[in-house]
């Protein structure tokens, strides 16, 4: 007979991962005496740290045995987290332990072939190389490219430190046009008082998939006390199948659907007279803008009833102040099209007619918190940068995109040479072969490049290109700078020691800028870093620590006076006119358009995934390993598609295969699949070659005023596979 | 004596899955065993279009079919209603996964026994509640003990809308409109259960041995069941 007792050994093994083994055991008494000698023996520690599953940088708190991490929670004390954390965060032991981590440093010697190399070996070729390379063509010479994380100042002060201008984001990939739309428009970006909105409008963002813990409980909580939630979206998201109503507008069409609302507020006077009043510039430039933006003018555009929209502007207008547009993350599902300051822009606008700027369930700005500047900082001030940006970021071309940077131009920029040779790149936290559009493209600048160096706790597809490979410590193995959270301040800190011959990132720019001879604006410690930023406050390094989060001292957001050049929200904006746009909203049909023959093909999150930094995670991969292809039943029969089938998606740049996903759920024009699938990296073993890359399909197209990355304006036909 | 019972709202339920992982994590499952499942399920044509989300797990049945055919009491009924699993004893004989009207059993392939959600009792026993409730991000479900006036799964069981699955310690707040036959079904005690347990279980314990038995009982189970769980606990998408 078979015998299922557990032994010290499989006690060990299941421990290994879970405090599981507690299950086995019943709760009405404890008979396995070598676990209880095991248990006593070694104590169940608690540290408080911060998730790094996604970017919202949740509370947690990790529960250690054995030296090893058993379980996470989210950190009761985190105002991001309360104690709750999301499918991903509650994977993040699979990420920690995936035994196709990173564990060494690497070094390219021909196409996906790696070699080891040692950490001291690794940081004196990339800086001699470095070091050629700025001699050769100037430091400006380098990019470096980042998802902003709790380092980022880090990468910038040693970007700048080195002499070059280049350091630069993924914003175009996300929130550019947002905000580009809210810069002009209220001098900064608002967030939402999402437990207390009465009426939200969604435009396309999917805030149960696309998922920041803390927003998800408020606006549930809200939706409780009784607001109505609408989605403007052509897709059936699991935001707007839970919302209380879908607006399953045409693709790229809400800057119309929300210029209407804007007409009918005005012309019904239903908006907020004395706040535009009192607070706005440029009310009368709207008002002769918007007249001919009718609701029947938006019914053809949208294919929404101009009924609807009517109705829409009204129960708005009864809920106002608490009734908010999101500002999301893509300034409107515009914001991933060419149009899409403009769909911000309306945003912006109607959000102000609504008067909701600091009202409770409005728009909101973040308190004020006196942290000391890095100028505090032991050592010499950095050198001023006087190189032009590679990208043309807050320049002539690109004036409002300051800040934002345009990560998708880089391999127009390597090929055509011009403004001047970048021929260097550091990626850290950063994955744009899949990330920007046209991976191919994106790939061969890889290539053509003299170095590329990539710093990440995984193979992502960028690293698999890269002349050397760094491999950082997961989160659960690192520390970091501060977070600041809301009213708090908090600290990723390590957990346990990491598993292979990593580094915290920190180590990694420290020993890099000695190597190539600017050490000396790294003359501190992470503790000194923290403790001379955190001065102010009376908090050091060392109680956060202890405590994780520490609630601090914050001043009110100030609404009297908004950074705008006339202080105040500019309806008719004086930034854009002199950016040569229209200073009024305008509405700006897609740059392309479907017809019988093809779709629009939309992208986005799911809950359980974030970018492509999951599908190797053993939880996540397991609930959803694949994305498939949305496509709507009318359109499926005409191409003899069935549910499940093996289809072919083509673009002007790229071709994936993907399983369909016939569906009622999406606007027949448009065909949509999930973001972060089809790792083309053979060592992720779980993620590799599953599923679709939608990056393969869409071209590099740049948005007006903001420099985002348009990447809904591509056209794919879709045929079934054998 | 205690009365567990669990209460998913869900219109607070927005299909995120943390609850899923949560439990995975919990009890350090292999990624193909999910005690607690969230369904998705569509109505509609375009553009009226529906998708609600069902949350799935053992019901902790009154009377649960899966402690009848367990042919060693590795699986049995607590008396403050927790349907737990003995992993010392259980053979893995998987008969209870196959009696299940709910298909809340899991098989862990490396330990060769079968498993599901227990309310997490061991985490009950230290003071916490179950994995799945504690990070709900929506705050849709409530566990608590039914005899305990202060517990909160009395007041939220007293709310307009629950609907107590019968015969189970599972009560659910349908969003508007889910069907009720998309939720799980009220329990009945599978005939073919008291079959097994008076015939089969010692026939197939005296000739056979068990695993042959098992192998009759599949086959038995599934020609019974097949056909009528359509739309009952599993077996949605």
């Amino acid at each position: 007979m078979l015998n299922h007792k557990l032994s010290r050994r499989t006690f060990l093994k299941a421990t290994a991962v879970t405090t599981g083994a507690m299950a086995a055991l019943g709760a009405e008494g404890l008979s396995l005496e070598s676990w209880q000698k095991a248990a006593a023996a070694s104590p169940e520690t608690i540290v408080p740290t911060i998730c790094e599953m996604c970017g919202v940088k949740c509370g947690i708190l990790a529960y250690v045995k054995n030296g090893r991490v058993v379980k996470i929670e989210g950190n009761p004390k985190h105002p991001f987290s309360n104690g709750r954390l999301c499918a991903r965060g509650n994977a993040g032991i699979k990420t920690l332990y995936d035994p196709d981590r990173l564990r060494q440093p690497l070094k390219r010697v021909g196409e996906g072939k790696f070699v080891p190399i040692s950490w001291e070996k690794a940081i004196a070729e990339i800086a001699a190389k470095l070091k050629e390379l700025k001699g050769k063509y100037g430091p400006e010479t380098l990019v470096w490219a980042c998802h902003p994380e709790l380092i980022a100042p880090w990468e910038k002060r040693f970007t700048e430190a080195f002499g070059s201008p280049n350091f630069t984001g993924h914003a175009p990939t996300c929130y550019s046009n947002r905000n580009v739309a809210y810069n002009v428009t209220y001098g900064t970006l608002p967030g939402v008082d999402y437990g207390n909105v009465k009426y939200y409008l969604s435009p396309g963002r999917n805030i149960t998939e696309g998922i920041n813990n803390a927003v998800v409980q408020k606006i549930v909580a809200a939706r409780q006390n009784g607001a109505k939630l609408v989605a403007l979206d052509p897709r059936l998201s699991n935001f707007a199948a839970w919302a209380d109503e879908w607006i399953p507008l045409r693709p790229g069409t809400d800057g119309a659907f929300l210029l209407a609302l804007i007409h009918v507020l005005i012309k019904e006077n239903l908006y907020d007279e004395t706040f535009v009043r009192e607070k706005t510039v440029g009310f009368e430039e709207l008002k002769a803008e918007v007249e001919k933006y009718t609701p029947e003018w938006a019914e053809k555009i949208t294919g929404i009833k101009a009924a609807t929209i009517v109705r829409i502007a009204r129960e708005m207008a009864a809920a106002r102040p608490a009734a908010v547009v999101d500002p999301a993350w893509h300034g409107g599902l515009g914001g991933m099209y060419h149009n899409g300051v403009q769909a911000g822009r309306a945003a912006a606008c109607l959000n102000a007619l609504l008067g909701n700027l600091g009202a409770k369930g409005g728009l909101t700005f973040s308190p004020g918190m006196n942290l000391a500047k890095e100028d505090k900082l032991p050592g010499p001030p950095l050198p001023k940068v006087t190189a032009k940006r590679w990208d043309g970021a807050g320049g002539e071309k690109w004036p409002l995109a300051k800040g934002l940077g345009l990560i998708q131009t880089l391999p127009e920029v390597v090929e055509s040479g011009k403004p001047y040779p970048v021929k260097a790149l550091i990626v850290s936290h950063m994955n744009p072969v899949r990330s920007c559009p046209d991976s191919q493209r994106f790939i061969a600048t890889l290539k053509k490049l003299e170095l590329v160096v990539a710093i990440d706790i995984q193979m992502s597809d960028t690293a698999y290109h890269a002349h050397y490979v760094l491999p950082e410590s997961s989160y659960l193995e690192r520390s970091d700078p501060f977070e600041v959270a809301g009213p708090t301040i908090a600290l990723r800190q390590p957990v346990v020691t990491p598993l292979g011959d990593t580094k915290g990132e920190d180590e990694i720019i420290k020993e890099l800028a000695e190597a190539v001879g600017i050490g000396e604006f790294f003359n501190f410690s992470l503790k000194e870093y923290n403790n001379t930023l955190l001065a102010p406050l009376g908090i050091t390094h060392e109680q956060l620590e202890k405590e994780g989060v520490i609630k601090v001292e914050t001043t009110p957001p100030k609404y009297d006076k908004l950074p705008t050049p006339s202080g105040k929200i500019e309806l008719a904006s004086e930034l854009m006119r002199k950016a040569g746009g229209p200073a009024v909203p305008t509405w700006e049909p897609p740059l392309v358009q479907p017809d019988r023959s093809n779709f629009r093909l939309l992208h986005g999150h799911v809950a359980m995934h974030t970018h492509t930094s999951t599908q190797n995670n053993g939880w996540l991969h397991g609930l959803m390993p694949e994305n498939e292809l949305w496509i709507h039943p009318s359109r499926a029969k005409e191409l003899g598609i069935k549910n499940g089938d093996l289809v072919e998606v083509e673009s002007s740049v790229g071709r994936v295969r993907i399983k369909a996903r016939v569906t009622e759920g999406i606007h027949p024009e448009a065909v949509f699949m999930a973001h972060g699938f089809g790792s083309m990296v053979p060592t992720q073993h779980l993620a590799y070659n599953r599923g679709a890359n939608h990056s393969l399909l869409v071209p590099i197209l740049t948005a007006n005023f903001s420099g985002a990355a348009a990447q809904c304006e591509v056209l794919v036909k879709v045929k079934k596979v054998g | 004596m205690a009365r567990f019972a669990m209460l998913v709202d869900l219109r607070k339920c927005v299909g995120c899955q943390a609850c899923t992982v949560a439990c995975q994590q919990q009890w350090g499952l292999e990624p193909e065993q999910r005690f607690t499942k969230v369904e998705a399920i569509e109505y509609g044509e375009f553009p009226n279009v529906s998708r609600k989300f069902v949350t799935t797990q053992c019901m902790h049945c009154d009377q649960p079919p899966c402690q009848e055919v367990c042919p060693t009491g590795a699986t049995y009924k607590r008396a403050d209603g927790i349907v737990v699993i003995d992993e010392d004893k259980c053979v893995g004989c998987q008969y209870c996964l196959t009696a299940c009207p709910y298909g809340a059993r899991t098989y862990n392939q490396e330990k060769g026994i079968v498993q599901k959600c227990s309310f997490c009792a061991a985490r009950l026993a230290t003071g916490k509640e179950p994995a799945c409730v504690s990070t709900c991000l929506g705050q849709a479900r409530i566990f608590g003990d039914l005899d305990d006036p202060k517990s909160p799964i009395v007041k939220a069981a007293s709310q307009p809308g629950v609907l107590k699955v019968k015969g189970t310690a599972m009560m659910y707040i349908p969003p508007k409109g889910l069907n009720r036959a998309d939720l799980p079904a009220d329990a009945t005690f599978p005939s073919y259960v008291s079959t097994w347990k008076g015939v089969v279980q010692p026939a197939g314990k005296a000739l056979l041995g068990l695993t042959t038995g098992a192998v009759l009982l599949s086959l038995m189970i599934n020609s019974v069941t097949h056909g009528k769980s359509d739309g009952e606990g599993e077996g949605r998408s």
